[in-house]
């Protein structure tokens, strides 16, 4: 991977970021209403004008957008996210707060969903149309049609049901504090999370590997003697990954912002909850800092997944010459 | 002395419930050495017969009856687990297209190795065989293009290291299936020469699959003529260019453009179009496009006969064709 291809890489990275910075930054604004109102609800009708414009200028709404934007930005080439209009906590604090608890959500569901998905699409792929597929894609069907708050809710009513174990219930224990108690907070909302994930996978995987079974490569393997575990891992799933790649990257970038439902069924205060509380207080900075965040995840793993090509892929590599 | 010996061999497809046979019968003899053409169109049963022999038939497809013997031993018998462990070692087959051979994703090196691993050979020992098989083809700076991903190397460079790949144990029985049909005409011709080569000097027994004539003039002792899943002729290729005992392979022969003809007339053609493997008629499957065809051609299906230094399944010796006039019709 050459240099030039890396800065031009970070350089694209960064454009994003500022185009995702300027349109939250807007779209936030154009919204009716502000944390005023937000904060203060039907009192706010009982503000004075003098009162509202103090509270305008403590809160900094009253310098022009423009001028705003570039306060934030400044700001943000600091490292400084700004400050929850809210609570008044900095917005670094609480999303350093929240990221593990989604990422550690997302990177569990991503660990269950990968090699299931993987594996069950080899399956179905190894003969389609046998009792095996078409069991492997109904059940697959299952997992993306029904939507994750209800077996969300499911999960939650039946743990609670048939084993006392309320998951939701009590405070948040980090991985620091009992590595057994987060675990048992965080394993079901990643099953959850897992199934809809392991369908996709497995799709993707079954359709991928049998285009690649189809190769005259592969009969060119069996043809040397080459056993058959070997033809379908070396060769066939080798050639299907990219596919399964640039689904599971798409897929686990989508997962850090999109965590939301599951979160707030089981009560774990991650990034999707205080995005969700930042839209109803009408905090911009939460907003802007966690929807940046998201989409800086989003570029880092498509970057990822580029790299991942590179290492699976000769052929995008652009080193070396000609033999 | 006989290395591969085809003996009745049916194989048929599973196709909507039924057992469509696309190989009826066929028997053929390859000797140390020797160079055998499998000449047929598109569904005659010459690539069936090909993948029979190296026991790779597609799903759904499967050897009904018969035997392959090399070296004496069957091959249809064999169970599975030992089945794979003949292929690359016992047989080796080199590819119609060798841009598509290869794996893209694992060096040419490794893909040659790994059919010596799959068969226990290991370690140095792997690398230095690989580096010599690739060698062995003609190929410059051996631990360069070992190196080298598919793609790195030009169509002739890549169908040698098919070669190098196919070779690199040694197999007894090596099929062609049309190795030359992708490349260009002078690349065509080095290879053509190369896998001759290499046939002397390891005592292969080739079969060459092919629709070119022209190919299997330049390189073939022997052919064989299939049509319809059956060897419709078998003759000495210097005797089947002379004087062909079938009327397919006499219209086969009359449709090559020949670059003496100076009056360009249309080409002739072989009307028709070759039996439905669903519905076959009772008689001889060339029939209905046959022009010396007699009554009994459409009763019963010919067995084949030893006739004028050919085995030849026809009815009709070839004294009788003149006066039904050409075996062509002419192109409308």
């Amino acid at each position: 991977m050459s240099l030039r291809y890396l800065l031009g890489r970070v350089a694209g990275m960064l454009g994003t970021l500022v185009g995702v910075a300027v349109v939250v930054f807007v779209v936030l604004r154009a919204l009716p209403g502000d944390t005023i109102t937000a904060k203060l609800g039907t009192q706010a009708a009982t503000l004075t004008a003098d009162q509202r414009a103090a509270l305008r200028h403590f809160y900094g709404l009253d310098s022009s957008p423009v001028t705003q934007f570039f306060r934030w930005f400044g700001g943000l080439l600091h490292g400084d996210l700004g400050v929850s209009m809210d609570t008044g906590v900095p917005v670094t604090h609480l999303i350093g707060d929240a990221l593990p608890v989604t990422l550690e959500l997302a990177v569990l569901a991503m660990v269950i969903a990968v090699p299931v998905g993987v594996l069950f699409g080899m399956l179905a792929a190894s003969r389609p149309g046998a009792v095996r597929d078409l069991s492997v894609q109904g059940v697959g069907l299952l997992g993306l049609a029904v939507p994750e708050f209800v077996v969300a809710t499911v999960t939650v009513a039946w743990l609670a049901s048939a084993f006392a174990y309320t998951p939701s219930a009590g405070t948040y224990v980090s991985i620091g504090d009992s590595f057994g108690g987060n675990l048992r907070q965080m394993l079901y909302p990643a099953l959850v999370l897992a199934i809809g994930l392991a369908a996709t996978v497995m799709r993707t995987t079954r359709s991928a590997y049998l285009e690649a079974a189809g190769s005259d490569f592969v009969r060119t393997a069996r043809g040397k003697g080459v056993t058959e575990a070997r033809v379908r891992f070396r060769h066939i799933l080798h050639n299907a990954g990219i596919p399964i790649v640039t689904m599971v990257g798409i897929q686990f970038g989508y997962l850090l912002g999109g965590t939301l439902v599951v979160e707030q069924v089981f009560a774990l205060p991650g990034l999707g909850r205080l995005l969700l509380d930042g839209i109803l207080h009408q905090d911009y900075a939460i907003v802007q800092g966690v929807t940046l965040l998201v989409a800086a995840a989003f570029v880092v793993v498509n970057f990822g997944v580029d790299v991942v090509y590179r290492l699976l892929d000769p052929r995008t590599r652009s080193e070396g010459r000609r033999a | 002395m006989t290395v591969l010996r085809i003996e009745d061999l049916h194989t048929v497809v599973r196709s909507r419930g039924r057992d469509l046979p696309v190989v009826r019968g066929v028997s053929l003899d390859v000797d140390a050495g020797e160079i055998v053409g499998l000449v047929g169109e598109s569904g005659s049963g010459k690539s069936f017969t090909a993948l029979s022999v190296l026991g790779l038939l597609p799903e759904g497809a499967r050897v009904t009856s018969g035997r392959i013997l090399v070296d004496g031993e069957d091959l249809v018998a064999l169970r599975e687990r030992d089945r794979r462990t003949r292929r690359g070692s016992t047989v080796a087959m080199i590819y119609q297209d060798p841009m598509t051979a290869l794996n893209p994703l694992m060096t040419v090196g490794a893909q040659i190795a790994e059919g010596l691993r799959a068969h226990g050979i290991r370690g140095p020992e792997a690398k230095r065989r690989t580096l010599a098989a690739i060698e062995e083809v003609g190929l410059p700076k051996p631990d360069r293009i070992a190196r080298s991903y598919p793609h790195r190397l030009s169509g002739g460079q890549r169908q040698r290291v098919v070669i190098a790949s196919a070779l690199a144990l040694r197999p007894r029985v090596l099929i062609a299936d049309e190795p030359t049909t992708a490349l260009d005409v002078t690349i065509q011709q080095q290879i053509l020469a190369l896998v001759d080569e290499l046939r002397t000097e390891h005592d292969l027994a080739v079969l060459w699959i092919t629709h070119d004539l022209g190919v299997v003039a330049r390189i073939a002792a022997r052919v064989a003529v299939m049509y319809a899943g059956r060897v419709a002729e078998q003759a000495g290729t210097r005797e089947l260019f002379a004087a062909p005992q079938h009327p397919y392979s006499a219209a086969l022969l009359a449709s090559i453009p020949s670059p003496t003809d100076t009056e360009r007339g249309p080409l002739p053609q072989i009307g028709g179009a070759p039996p439905d493997l669903a519905a076959l008629p009772a008689g001889c499957p060339f029939e209905p496009r046959c022009a010396y065809r007699e009554d009994r051609c459409a009763t019963g299906e010919p067995e084949p006969v030893h006739r004028g230094g050919s085995d030849t399944a026809c009815f009709v010796p070839r004294e009788r064709w003149g006066v039904r006039g050409d075996a062509m019709e002419e192109p409308a």
